[in-house]
């Protein structure tokens, strides 16, 4: 079995390494350490350059694998992040078929989502570049006294960190906070924290910046009733938020008419 | 008149102006203290007509001293009127940025007093949101008719994107929807100092909107006045409105265009724009106007059988991007993939985004057709029944 860490650069390795080995690759972790494999033979991809072994792999195939250094080899790299970040289980399966399919016959394939488990992979990926993309947008925040920017995002994958980061290039001189179930994730000059949610104060937790009445004016003002169209707003605002954002109620009082 | 209530009116007064785009390059404005564009547009919302809220989108003021025939802000229409101060404006903007309710600001005004003060005070607006809140994010600023020359270089400078409305393709088409505005000064004259001061800046680009079926114009009027611009103008987009009539005004007994005629107008832009068609390539009736039933490339394609079906292994991008179902994406990542490997089944060009049901039948997959044309032409079997022996009556 090859052992290698939940990242792009690592997977990839690993990959590499069970087409010149044969041997399965497999992410590292504590409940792996006890299962069926622990008794073979284990290699660690991480112990391997990535140059070493596109070296030995076009050296035994006579394959070129130059792209992993190029654009393909980036995105595909960005792909399998995204794939790590969705919810669902069986992410690291889907990771491993595509990678392996991308070293085989080429990374066109993967990315373009040509086979069976490639576009499963594709499509996986798109759900968190969509969810990022979206609520870039939806992810609504309220002003602290101290001048924190607060939000409560509705999130199904794990992109809390990635959409800090993308906010904290539009407002840099602020702190940035996300409630989430599980604690306070915060970001401030490009650095994440983590705490405890009853660590905060009651001022971060429950804002009373009441901001929602000057938005809903606004939104009422840019809807033409002759275009109405319910079925396109709700393609691009999914009715899964309609409870969570403050228009969805007007949403839906006009899908209700 | 209090915030909300100047809120309400001049929000409205803007809904009718198209700014669908966001996207900017993130480097026009460096080291500001708030605000950053992005290179692909961000929609924070969706009103209830499906169409996206993307930019804070107001009027300075509604007072208009034109008359423009369709206009709801026009001067002899008997309506509220209220205006921003410049400082209220940007304020005000300043406070939806900052909780993430918009991506930008689109800035217009009717023309109170005169064209030059009402550009001042847009541009004063523009002024106080970049140098005091030190705003680098996007900024649409519609120029007004008739603005003068260092009007529109200061416009420029401080927008991400300026837009000047043509409203109507050509001088008598104007002419029915207003008897104040000169074609060739105003807007033909502001279109080509745009046109001039955007070449010392780059990153900016500019944009223009014509109302669709208030000037008995046709559509082939209204795609080759928008050639003409994108050619001789440098323009980037244009956009096009469906003419609403809005009570009160003397258009008002004049019935609103289909919304779907915007749309065809939108895809045959989009095939000069994207898919690599000339414009004489576009299909029209003998009235000038797109087949409101059909898209237009789909009856392009209808209208020249001689040249498919194309065999997806071999057909170059330029042939693909011809090929109904198949798009600017799908083109690239087919031509991509065959490098790899050759495409054998419907199936794989499905799952790379091709709209299959469209596109067979004008392709050939590794030699093999799987649909007819004569379905797409609406000429299916069932248009053709057996002849009865005996005669309708037996």
């Amino acid at each position: 079995m090859i052992r290698c860490d939940a990242t792009p650069a690592s997977m990839l390795k690993a990959v590499l390494l069970s087409e010149l080995t044969g041997l399965l690759p497999e992410i590292s972790q504590a409940e792996a350490e006890a299962n069926l494999f622990a008794a073979c033979d284990q290699l660690s991809a991480d112990d391997y350059s990535l140059e070493q072994l596109t070296r030995q792999l076009a050296e035994k195939t006579g394959g070129d694998y130059r792209w992993i250094d190029q654009y393909p080899g980036r995105r595909l790299a960005v792909m399998v992040l995204f794939n790590l970040r969705n919810s669902a289980r069986d992410s690291k399966r889907v990771i491993f078929a595509a990678l392996t399919e991308a070293v085989r016959n080429g990374p066109a394939s993967s990315i373009c989502g040509r086979s069976r488990a490639s576009a499963v992979f594709r499509r996986r990926s798109r759900e968190v570049g969509n969810e990022i993309h979206r609520l870039l947008g939806l992810i609504r925040f309220q002003e602290t006294a101290d001048g924190d920017l607060v939000a409560k995002p509705q999130l199904v994958h794990q992109t809390a960190d990635l959409l800090l980061r993308k906010f904290q290039l539009r407002y840099p001189n602020r702190r940035l906070l996300f409630i989430l179930p599980q604690g306070a994730l915060c970001c401030q000059q490009g650095q994440l924290s983590f705490c405890a949610l009853q660590d905060l104060p009651a001022t971060v937790l429950n804002p009373t910046d009441d901001f929602a009445n000057l938005w809903e004016t606004y939104y009422r003002s840019q809807y033409i009733e002759a275009r109405k169209n319910i079925r396109l707003a709700s393609r691009f605002i999914p009715k899964k938020y309609w409870d969570w954002l403050p228009e969805g109620k007007i949403l839906k009082q006009e899908a209700d008419k | 008149m209090d915030k909300l209530a100047k809120l309400a009116l001049l929000g409205e007064s803007a809904k009718y102006d198209v700014c669908a785009s966001s996207s900017a390059t993130p480097k026009r404005f460096q080291n500001a203290e708030i605000g950053r564009t992005a290179p692909s547009g961000v929609c924070h919302s969706f009103t209830p007509d499906g169409r996206c809220v993307s930019l804070f989108k107001v009027l300075l003021s509604n007072q208009c001293e034109k008359d423009c025939l369709y206009c709801p802000n026009r001067s002899a229409r008997d309506v509220p009127r209220s205006s921003f101060t410049p400082e209220e404006l940007a304020g005000l903007f300043m406070e939806f940025y900052r909780r993430n309710y918009v991506e930008g600001l689109f800035l217009s005004s009717g023309v109170r007093h005169s064209t030059g003060r009402t550009m001042q005070e847009l541009l004063e607006t523009l002024e106080i949101l970049r140098t005091r809140h030190r705003f680098g994010g996007y900024i649409h600023l519609k120029i007004l008719p008739g603005a003068g020359e260092a009007e529109v270089e200061r416009a420029i400078a401080l927008s991400n994107r300026v837009s000047l409305n043509m409203e109507a393709p050509t001088a008598t088409h104007l002419a029915r929807l207003s008897r104040t505005k000169n074609f060739a000064a105003e807007i033909m004259g502001g279109l080509s100092r745009i046109h001039r001061h955007l070449r010392d800046q780059p990153g900016v680009s500019h944009s223009t909107q014509f109302i669709v079926g208030a000037a008995q114009e046709s559509d082939r009027d209204i795609l080759d006045s928008t050639l003409r611009l994108y050619s001789s103008y440098g323009l980037k987009r244009a956009y096009f409105s469906t003419f609403q009539p809005v009570p009160g005004t003397p258009l008002d007994s004049i019935a609103g265009s289909p919304l779907v005629r915007e749309h065809r107008l939108y895809q045959a832009d989009f095939l000069y724009r994207y898919y690599g068609f000339q414009m004489a390539e576009i299909p029209y009736n003998s009235a000038g106007n797109l087949d409101l039933d059909k898209d237009p490339k789909q009856a392009f394609a209808e209208l020249h059988p001689e040249r498919f079906p194309l065999e997806i292994n071999r057909a170059s991008l330029l042939e693909l991007l011809r090929v109904p179902g198949i798009g600017p994406r799908s083109a690239k990542k087919i031509v991509w993939l065959r490098r790899e490997n050759r495409f054998r089944s419907v199936e794989d060009l499905a799952r790379i985004g091709v709209v299959t049901k469209r596109a067979l039948p004008f392709i050939l997959v590794a030699g093999k057709k799987y649909s007819s044309m004569l379905g797409q032409a609406g000429l299916s079997r069932s248009n053709y029944s057996q002849s009865s022996l005996w005669g309708d009556d037996a």
